[in-house]
């Protein structure tokens, strides 16, 4: 019997390790004085059991598993390993919400580097954070900056308009540019057109200035305009300061007038025939110098008044101006003109003149002032060959008219 | 005579207070004791509430005095306004600073609010010899006055599952009392 008890036993042990499914022990078939080591050894096999089930679940990372009874001690490791995973997941949990403050204290290395993870996350949080706040700090200052900028610029002269990039919404709009807006001509629609269009054609650039933008809409208006494009509330967009320069522009033209015209005859004046004959010389033009001077203005301010005197250097002025379409018409002053006539030979302009002297003899003094408008001139051909200086053809074309007026005179008088 | 000033101040009727001033109180021997002091008081009692009356109804008053402890623990130490995960995380640590034991959440279920947590280095039983009995019914109240401090529910707590790896570790599970 005890060497088949042993053989028994023997089996029963070799089947709880290698074949556990097969393991069992008949405990009434055992000898009495062996039965309380059969529940000894059923109770260790079942124990055994549970350890397998368990370790192999958790081998393979099921934590869900049904745990051991707490009489099986052999379990303990186990069980405390997967209370510890089990809280690992709690802790991954928490993290994952963004609680960095969990801390692993078990499984050595792997501690030290989750640890590690969960300082770096916090403090990549705490960075973000920071730079989070630090954004809002900057958009609070620019939202009171935008409420400060509308503030100081309602009341500004300049007309300033803000416009969204994607739909070209008004996003700021300044009391005076309303009032441009609210115009029934056709500048409200054509500058905003204009300002679209500075939009879609550079939305990034840099500031950029533009002047004399010139919009025809009932009158002419002429603009400075800047544009500033900026990050308004988050949106991308661009002001633009506009400033109505259509007064500096018509003053600047009255400027030039005076300059450039004679306030009497609304012919040139002799500054700016001075500078057309300079520059026509220098650039070697081909053109005509026609010296002219009025025949007895003296005479006629002597002897019917100055008034009579000024009809008289209308009535020149306006003869010569219709010498042709291009013809430059100046006066030197007092009783004198010149002519300047681009591309015509020299005989084709005397010709012209002598029909013109022709035409002015003819015309009616007005009643009581019984004397006959004459003019004397000069002509000089002046070609791209030329070497003489301005003054000198000018000085040269004067003697012309001289001799004109001498010989002019002998045969009134002959 | 009776000291009419102090005639509603009982030791038989806890408060937080009565705790006393341990600080100054033993400014020679500090506020730290040994386990072992803990320990001897809470198995005699258990010892001669038992043998009185039976270990269940031992076990029912432990449980009852640790609920007791576990809420007024929760009210004078805890933040119970913060939320849930805040709340678990400054529980760990009043626990580990006390030394009462290492607390670990394994699970916790938003929508019927039933938890499962160990508790390691158990200041009641880790070390203890390892029998068939419940040990931590104290531990059951304790944890069971803090959920109601904190949620403002009844829960029942169990000791599902107490095992000895060196240190006793024991795993307790919460649920909601549905009235």
């Amino acid at each position: 019997m005890s060497d088949s008890l042993a053989d028994t036993l023997m089996e029963f042990l070799g089947s709880l390790l290698y074949e556990p499914e097969k393991a069992k022990l008949n405990i009434k078939e055992l000898p009495t004085e062996f039965r309380e080591l059969g529940e000894g050894l059923t109770f260790f096999a079942q124990m055994l059991k549970e350890l397998r089930a368990f370790s192999d679940a958790l081998g393979k990372g099921n934590l869900s598993v049904p745990i051991p009874s707490n009489q099986n001690e052999l379990a303990a490791p186990l069980k405390s390993l997967h209370a510890s995973l089990r809280h690992l997941t709690w802790q991954s949990q928490q993290v994952a919400k963004g609680d960095y403050k969990q801390k692993v204290d078990f499984m050595g290395e792997f501690a030290e580097a989750f640890n590690t993870m969960t300082q770096q996350l916090e403090e990549r949080r705490n960075n973000l954070l920071a730079e989070i706040e630090s954004s809002r700090q900057k958009t609070r200052a620019l939202e009171q900056n935008i409420v400060l900028f509308e503030a100081l610029t309602e009341k500004a002269p300049q007309w300033i308009i803000v416009l969204e990039h994607e739909t070209n919404k008004h996003l700021m709009i300044n009391q005076t540019a309303k009032e441009i807006l609210a115009l029934k001509t056709e500048l409200p629609s054509k500058l905003l057109a204009w300002m679209e269009k500075q939009i879609s054609a550079a939305p990034n650039e840099e500031v950029n200035r533009h002047h004399d933008i010139a919009i025809t809409a009932g009158k002419v208006w002429y603009l400075d305009i800047t544009c500033y494009p900026l990050i308004w509330l988050k949106q991308r967009a661009t002001a633009f300061v506009v400033i109505d320069m259509s007064k500096e522009r018509k003053y600047m033209q009255e400027l030039e007038s005076v300059a450039f015209r004679d306030a009497l005859t609304q012919v040139n004046s002799r500054h700016y025939g001075m500078k057309t004959l300079y520059d026509w010389v220098n650039s070697k033009r081909d053109f005509c110098l026609c010296f002219i001077d009025m025949d007895g203005l003296k005479y006629v301010n002597d002897t019917f008044g100055h008034q009579a005197g000024d009809d008289y250097i209308v009535s020149v002025a306006k003869i010569l101006t219709s010498f042709s379409p291009d013809a430059m018409v100046n006066r030197l002053g007092g009783d004198e003109f010149m002519l300047l006539q681009l591309e015509w030979p020299k005989d084709k302009v005397e010709e012209r003149l002598a029909e013109l002297r022709q035409e002015l003899a003819l015309q009616d003094t007005g009643p009581g002032h019984p004397y006959t408008r004459s003019i004397s001139y000069g002509v000089s051909h002046v070609t791209p060959e030329n070497t003489t200086d301005a003054s000198e053809i000018l000085q040269r074309t004067d003697e012309l008219m001289y001799n004109f007026k001498r010989t002019n005179k002998k045969q009134r008088l002959n | 005579m009776e000291n009419v000033f102090k005639k509603f101040q009982k030791h038989s009727v806890f408060s937080w207070d009565n705790l006393g001033d341990i600080k100054e109180g033993r400014g020679e021997l500090g506020e730290q004791m040994p386990v072992l002091v803990y320990r001897l008081m809470q198995f005699t009692m258990m010892d001669v509430l038992s043998r009185d009356m039976g270990d269940t109804k031992a076990n029912d008053y432990f449980r009852a005095a640790g609920q007791l402890a576990g809420t007024e623990f929760a009210k004078n130490v805890l933040d119970l306004k913060v939320a849930f995960d805040v709340f678990i995380a400054s529980l760990q640590k009043a626990l580990a600073d006390l030394k009462i034991g290492i607390l670990r959440m394994e699970n916790f279920n938003p929508e019927d609010g039933s938890l499962i947590l160990t508790v390691g280095e158990d200041l009641d039983c880790s070390g203890l010899p390892v029998t068939d009995e419940s040990v931590c019914t104290y531990d059951e109240g304790f944890i069971t006055g803090i959920l109601l401090a904190y949620t403002g529910k009844k829960y029942d707590v169990k000791e599902i599952d107490c095992w000895a790896n060196g240190a006793r570790v024991c795993r307790f599970k919460g649920s909601v009392i549905n009235d």
